[in-house]
């Protein structure tokens, strides 16, 4: 995996990211009762981002099995919080 | 002739992997670089105990060689290698112990006598391990968020930002705050078993 290629994927979940933030905002300003839930799924990933942004794989810091972890992760959270 | 109107200032970058930090000029030069004929970089790590590890001087500007200082005065700035800094002459260790720095940049045009040239100190937290050993904690969260899970986010949510308030700390010169987060953070980590990155 190229670093652009790393880079993409994580701006992607960044931008899911950014979009489930909005939707924690709205939530919690109609003081729907699913809010903290939310905000507790909105955490998530972005903890899996903080491992992720800014990451030089040139480094090798992380192995290949534990970046494809990161993604799954992220990916599981992306696909049960439809927005 | 003394330098005229020169304001200094810099930036330190430390490597994500704690084998290299860089610095980036963000002097108020005035046109006055070009009389700089002496340029040295010193490094002080500040230990707990109160004792301070002082590495040997590392000058920007050898000779007539300037590569260094021009590299430092340019945008993408100089990098300065472990491997290339000694301790008393000696090689330190092979990355950046995390902790209290204190780089100092002392510029002279030749005209100061030695200990009252112009200087600028940029305190500075090194917390590179720290910080890969933060970017390790996620791959213990699962999906879905149980009870247990939703304490670990939390928690590495909560490091997150103790890490960033520790850098806080040592930029604005809190040496004792920064060390009793820092004491948390490892806690911390022994608490979740998270290994050394390197």
């Amino acid at each position: 995996m190229t670093q652009t290629i790393f880079d993409n994927i994580v701006l992607g979940i960044a931008n899911y990211e950014g979009n489930l933030a909005h939707v924690c905002v709205q939530m919690t300003r109609q003081n729907d009762p699913d809010a903290s839930r939310r905000a507790e799924e909105l955490m998530m990933l972005q903890n899996v981002l903080f491992g992720l942004r800014h990451y030089d794989i040139s480094s090798e810091i992380f192995t290949d099995a534990e970046i494809s972890y990161y993604f799954e992760l992220a990916t599981q959270v992306i696909q049960s919080c439809p927005l | 002739m003394a330098y005229a109107d020169f304001t200094p200032d810099f930036r330190v970058i430390e490597a994500q992997d704690a084998t290299s930090f860089k610095i980036n000029d963000e002097s108020e030069w005035n046109g006055e670089s070009g009389i700089t004929t002496i340029c040295i970089v010193r490094i002080f790590h500040y230990l707990a105990d109160g004792t301070i590890n002082q590495f040997d001087d590392y000058p920007l500007i050898v000779g007539a060689d300037k590569t260094k200082f021009n590299e430092y005065l340019d945008i993408d700035g100089h990098i300065i290698e472990l491997s290339d800094l000694t301790i008393g002459g000696a090689a330190p260790a092979e990355r950046f112990v995390d902790g209290y720095y204190v780089i100092r940049i002392v510029y002279s045009d030749g005209t100061y006598a030695v200990g009252s040239e112009p200087y600028y100190d940029n305190v500075q937290a090194f917390l590179a391990k720290a910080r890969c050993k933060a970017r390790k904690m996620p791959a213990l969260l699962t999906w879905p968020l149980t009870r247990e899970m939703y304490e670990l986010n939390r928690n590495i949510f909560l490091l997150r930002m103790f890490l960033d308030a520790a850098e806080d700390q040592a930029d604005l010169g809190k040496e004792v705050q920064f060390r009793d987060t820092i004491e948390l953070i490892n806690l911390m980590f022994s608490a979740y078993s998270i290994d050394e990155c390197f």
